[in-house]
């Protein structure tokens, strides 16, 4: 980082080959498209050229802090949907579409990942940095600026609802059939 | 947080999964050695666990899309460009200054210029009486004096107002100091109503 805010531009390769991935994964599953999760990457490395310069080391990890902005630039989109939500009076998606005992894996994916984000905001990030992106649950609280008995209680109240909805629409998802 | 000696009660695992899944290496650490002793022991522990996984593998089933091509180049462009910015020498920083400095000059010299050709008197022979003659072509010119303007008005300018400045009495200034016997107060008043 300190080689970044210097100019070297191999640094800053190196920082984007090493994290951007793992951002656009997070931004994307979080907002529930690929076009804003890049948009969302993109601008968190904007911030992080442009405060490379004042970077401190030692007072918390990069990564926590890539994820802490990449998430306050999620939540700022999920403001924005929902304010043009109730402007546009859009009625909301049906919840509980069919699920077959022929869903392919695809379909799976894209019906859980709908289900995900059927959950409240808050919810569903504490899943994504620690299920998705695998963080323990300290530096999943850092990044989002809470407790780590608050992750916990989001976790758990995440994941309860999840099988919950699954278990109503598509208990042969959780083998409960 | 529990201590990693303190046995796990049944409710607290179930905790622990509902809230970390089924991985255990998402398990705080100071639960995961009594997890374990837990998991050993209790068949009910282990069924909560398998619940837990499974939700685990559902989640699992949403894919990762991948970035596309085109979006590292992109960062790296940003990072170009602000580097370039807060690395550029001062010589050539100090060149848009410049020429921000020549940009707002401009319209103040063209206006210099614009003054000096109104307030040049006509020096020709046959000029007439010293009034402002500026061609505005969509405006036509102003060729009435001022006092021929005030004159409906019943106010002779020149011959009852001084100039700005004047304080000679013996050059028909107003004398301020005693009260006005000529009128001449009244005719400003008429001026001034006529203004507003």
């Amino acid at each position: 980082m300190v080689q970044v805010g210097g100019g070297s531009r191999d640094a800053a390769r190196e920082l984007v080959n090493r994290h951007l991935g793992r951002i656009v994964a997070f931004a994307t599953r979080t907002l529930g498209n690929r076009s804003d999760g890049e948009d969302v990457a993109q601008e968190t490395f904007l911030r992080v050229w442009t405060h490379a310069e004042r970077w401190t080391p030692g007072t918390a990890r990069l990564t926590t802090w890539l994820y802490r902005v990449a998430l306050n630039l999620c939540l700022d989109r999920l403001a924005k949907r929902r304010e043009g939500q109730l402007d546009d009076a859009i009625e909301p998606a049906d919840p509980a579409p069919s699920i077959t005992s022929t869903l392919h894996a695809d379909d799976i994916g894209r019906y859980v990942n709908g289900e995900l984000m059927q959950l409240p905001p808050q919810q569903r990030i504490a899943i994504m940095l620690c299920h998705y992106q695998g963080m323990r649950n300290a530096e999943a609280a850092a990044a989002m600026e809470i407790s780590v008995e608050a992750i916990e209680s989001l976790l758990a109240r995440g994941r309860r609802a999840l099988r919950a909805r699954l278990r109503d629409v598509a208990p042969q998802l959780l083998g409960d059939t | 947080m529990a201590d990693r000696t303190t046995p796990l009660s049944v409710e607290r695992l179930e905790a622990l999964l509902d809230a970390y899944g089924a991985r255990e290496e998402q398990w705080p650490d100071d639960a995961r050695e009594a997890a374990h002793a837990l998991l050993e022991r209790s068949a009910h522990a282990r069924a909560a666990r398998e619940r837990a996984a499974r939700l685990d593998r559902v989640l699992d089933a949403v894919p990762a899309e991948a970035s596309t091509p085109d979006l590292a180049a992109r960062i790296l462009a940003d990072f170009d460009r602000i580097s370039a910015k807060t690395t550029t020498p001062p010589a050539s920083a100090a060149r848009p200054r410049i020429r921000r400095y020549l940009a707002a000059a401009a319209p103040l010299a063209a206006a210099a210029v614009a003054l000096w050709l109104v307030r040049t008197p006509d020096r020709s022979p046959d000029a007439g009486p010293q009034i402002a003659r500026v061609g505005i072509p969509d405006l036509g010119t102003y060729e009435t004096p001022t006092d021929e303007w005030l004159d409906p008005l019943g106010v002779d300018l020149f011959g009852t107002l001084p100039g700005v400045g004047c304080s000679d009495n013996g050059l028909g200034c107003i004398d301020l100091e005693t009260p006005d016997t000529t009128g001449i107060d009244s005719k400003v008043d008429v001026i001034e109503r006529s203004i507003a």
